[in-house]
């Protein structure tokens, strides 16, 4: 047996006599790292260790967790004090396993300090020859993170993940004031494509020098993937089986109706190959499927975890999430948005003219509930016949994110990786900018 | 974590590292949400970490472990990892003197971490009810967090501390049907009693939240401002203090060139400080993490760059001594050059005699949300009213204030008399870097043109 389960189940053996039902998660994180800036590169490593324990008593459910110095009793005690301000158990936790082969994918036992840094030295050397001045920070950490859930109902269930976590961010100063790009992605078997990772990062680094200003009004605008991945929040947010029991829900009452434009297929890929946040089963032990989240702009349904899912009277969709010693809601893992298989990889040329969008500062004022967005733009791109002529600064973009998603007029052919989704870019018609 | 911090100095005897350090961290994190009827808490989440780093021959390498008995053997894979290390070889810190000492927040009142969590949560249902009620409709949602820090550090200089932080913040959020909302945070060190007898205050919040209901627009473009303790905050943080901050610095050389001290990047008015010293407030800190004391930074004095902020390795890089301000954002992770309590320094004008110099302007206050893109900003404001003749005169809905950073500090007419604090428990953060608490403010100031949309 795992030490790991040998330790769930003391947990659980602890709170046999003060609670109805017990459920406990645990995560073990081994892993290597490196920071990388021009001055320096330090290397790192270590490990975490945490326990989640989730109880239910007197008909309510408490939560609590504790990192490193673990003590059962004393992660009973909270957890009692948790039930009694916590929400009602209308549920049961399951009373079987799940059915999962483990098949770990040994490729990342051959990355190393080393092998990590001769990539970013490479990358920062390819970044040198487009612009002597560009400066790159990177921070790459690898390893595998171990999963466990058990309940007092009988599950027993682990499995472990390689993860490869990588971002970058690059610097310039301009005549214009500094440039700065970032980029995150995760992935699970080998260090982000070189050639991918330059696109993205110097996307947002165009040296044209001239300022364009534009009128405000309804304009095309390119989404970058990175900024495309911001626009989705909202549609993350609506398709949670919480907002609708909240009332909440945009999406409510929309289930086989056609919401966004019919050349966007949306996905959520818990067992997306090479997925950083793929998993055989969720947090409550619930297997995980692919679903498909809109078909062709068509709303196909809601994600659940069990709460909601008791809540309306239906099954869990394998999609609980949280962090550890919280409670369970219902999250997306791995968004996948289809390519265009007709379009070219030239959005820009594709869409003619407008706006090109690299990264998003801040959605401060956006309400991701409604769909409501406001989004600081920093310095965005004028283009006119695919070509960029200059850069607007202080571009503010708003609207609705389900009326933007209905009005998409290029979609890319390419995906790119954003954390751990996979996007493509997108043009979307008469989005309103000042 | 006293017997934890014995074991570290013994551990420390023994190492033969050029340069070496154990940081101990112990937090507990509760939440309590009170929205409408509903209420949720999560925790206390309890989290251990343990953080070894040692430099050999002028090369870092750190580990991090889980339990107090790996603290021997992460100082030994450490000291492997720096001595396999490929990297070149960086200047030796600057070493502050070595200290052996304790601070553990005390005041008059009940530390955060001794309260029962129902009274934490009587409190944020009390709170919620009464701005449910001042708003005839609508959503209301108080949020309590709470983060107990107990953080020990020592190093092979001899240093020895050991900091316990009672961080608190309080987050009152009121939406109106339509989207307009009021956002308002109370951040503190210390005693929960200071969250107690706030009625006044958020029956207040509710009303003002109702009067600003409008749907005039004023025309984007430059405008005559002023911006009230909190915008003035953000603006120096946000939009200035990461500029200085010397890690980003030593990143960036060209940049460092541009912002080199006794610069120019205000006008006379200008003066901004980073004072950890404030100990009742979220950013302050004793020790910082490198076991560096806390001090009084002037970072610009009457417009002129004054110093940057520093951790022991940037110091060195720039021969000055370090100011305290090594941060860690992230567990095992590596000190950065961050803020503490960052503030522009008040002037001598009364608020209302600003006013007559706005003339036809307008009044900003509050804060929605923001983000720099280096020297450029914009903020999300949330309350914005027209001046006229130096009378506020109506709101009109919210803007988004935008520019370079210097441009707008150059352009700063004149500062109120009325400098205020406020701070975040998760109020900072960087790219590729978790939130840090902090403390931001200054006084009301007039500015003479800023980008509003």
């Amino acid at each position: 047996m795992h030490k790991e389960l040998i330790t769930g189940a003391e947990i659980l053996v602890a709170c046999e006599k003060v609670s109805t039902e017990a459920e406990v998660t645990g995560i073990n994180k081994y892993y290597k790292s490196i920071e990388f800036n021009p001055v320096s590169c330090t290397p790192s490593a270590g490990y975490r260790t945490g326990w989640g324990l989730r109880m239910v008593r007197s008909g309510k459910i408490g939560v609590s967790g504790e990192w490193g110095l673990i003590d059962r009793f004393r992660l009973v005690e909270k957890t009692i004090s948790s039930c009694r301000f916590g929400p009602k158990a209308l549920f049961s936790f399951p009373d079987y396993s799940p059915d999962y082969q483990e098949h770990i994918n040994k490729s990342i036992d051959s990355i190393t300090h080393d092998s990590v840094n001769d990539y970013l030295n490479e990358l920062q050397e390819k970044i040198k020859q487009i612009h002597p001045l560009f400066s790159l920070s990177a921070g790459i950490q690898w390893g595998t993170d171990s999963f466990v859930v058990m309940n007092s109902n009988g599950m027993n269930a682990r499995f472990l993940k390689p993860i490869i976590s990588s971002r970058f961010s690059l610097t310039l100063p301009g005549n214009s004031g500094l440039l700065q790009s970032g980029y995150s992605l995760s992935t699970t078997t080998s260090l982000p494509v070189m050639e991918d990772v330059l696109e993205m990062i110097l996307l947002p680094m165009n040296s044209v020098e001239q300022n364009i200003l534009t009128a405000s009004g309804g304009k095309d605008v390119v989404f970058s993937p990175v900024a495309f991945s911001v626009l989705l929040q909202a549609v993350r947010a609506g398709v949670s089986g919480n907002l609708l029991i909240e009332g909440s829900s945009p999406l409510a009452h929309m289930e086989g109706k056609q919401v966004l434009s019919k050349s966007l297929t949306i996905r959520d890929l818990p067992r997306l190959s090479n997925g950083a946040s793929s998993a055989p089963f969720d947090s409550e032990g619930i297997p995980t499927s692919d679903k498909t989240l809109f078909e062709n702009g068509v709303f196909t349904g809601f994600l659940h975890d069990l709460n909601s899912a008791a809540q309306l009277e239906t099954e869990s969709t394998g999609s609980s999430g949280r962090n550890l010693g919280e409670h369970s809601k219902p999250v997306c893992t791995n968004i996948t948005v289809d390519p265009s298989i007709i379009g070219s990889s030239n959005t820009l040329a594709e869409t003619g003219s407008g706006i090109l969008v690299t990264s998003i500062l801040s959605a401060g004022g956006s309400n991701a509930v409604s769909g409501s967005f406001t989004f600081d733009c920093g310095r965005v791109y004028v283009f006119r016949r695919g070509e960029i002529q200059g850069y607007y600064d202080g571009c503010v973009l708003s609207g609705n994110v389900y009326d933007a998603l209905s009005n998409i007029s290029v979609l890319g052919s390419k995906q790119f990786r954003v954390k751990s989704d996979l996007l493509p870019f997108v043009s979307i018609s008469n989005i309103s900018v000042r | 974590m006293q017997k934890y911090r014995e074991i570290a100095e013994k551990v420390m005897t023994g190492s033969e590292a050029d340069f070496a350090e154990i940081r101990l961290l112990r937090t507990a994190r509760t939440t309590v949400t009170q929205a409408g009827l509903s209420s949720m808490n999560t925790g206390p989440i309890e989290q251990f970490t343990g953080t070894a780093r040692v430099m050999i021959s002028g090369r870092w390498a750190m580990y991090e472990f889980s339990t107090p008995d790996e603290m021997s053997k992460a100082m030994d894979m450490a000291a492997a990892l720096a001595i396999q290390s490929k990297s070149s070889p960086v200047i030796f810190p600057i070493l502050p003197p070595a200290c052996r000492d304790t601070f553990i927040d005390m005041e008059d009142g009940v530390p955060l971490s001794n309260v029962p969590l129902r009274e934490k949560a009587f409190l944020c249902r009390h709170y919620c009810d009464l701005l449910g009620a001042s708003i005839s409709k609508g959503s209301a949602r108080v949020t309590y967090d709470e983060i107990i820090r107990d953080k020990v550090i020592v190093n092979s200089t001899g240093t020895s501390i050991r900091e316990i932080e009672n961080l608190g913040s309080m987050n009152i959020q009121a939406v109106l049907p339509g989207g307009l909302i009021s956002s308002n945070e109370f951040a503190l060190r210390g005693s929960f009693d200071r969250f107690k007898d706030k009625e006044r205050q958020i029956t207040q919040i509710g009303k003002e939240l109702q009067s600003r209901k409008t749907t005039t627009i004023s025309a984007p473009g430059k405008k005559r401002v002023i911006l009230d303790p909190i915008l003035t905050g953000i603006l120096v943080h946000e939009a200035f203090g990461h500029l200085v901050e010397a890690d980003f610095l030593e990143n960036n050389p060209a940049i460092a060139k541009m912002l080199r001290i006794g610069s120019r990047v205000g006008s006379d008015c200008v003066s901004i400080v980073d004072d950890s010293q404030l100990t009742e407030h979220p950013g302050s800190l004793h020790w910082d993490d490198e076991g560096t004391p806390g001090s009084k930074t002037q970072l610009v004095s009457s417009g002129k760059i004054s110093s940057w902020l520093h951790t022991m390795s940037t110091a060195a890089k720039y021969k000055t001594n370090p100011t305290g301000n090594a941060r860690i954002s992230d567990r095992g992770g590596i000190p950065e050059a961050r803020m503490t309590c960052t503030y522009m320094e008040q002037g001598t004008t009364p608020l209302e005699k600003l006013k007559i110099h706005l003339d036809n302007g307008l009044y900003m206050k509050g804060f929605l949300g923001g983000a720099t893109d280096m020297d450029r900003f914009s903020i999300a404001v949330e309350e914005v009213w027209t001046v006229k003749n130096g009378v506020i005169h109506e709101p009109v809905v919210p803007m988004v204030i935008s520019g370079k950073v210097t441009d707008i500090l150059k352009s700063v007419l004149n500062t109120g008399d009325d400098l205020k604090l406020s701070g975040s428990l998760f109020g900072c953060s960087r790219f590729g870097s978790k939130t840090i608490p902090v403390t931001y403010g200054g006084p009301h100031i007039l500015i003479s043109e800023i980008q509003v949309n």
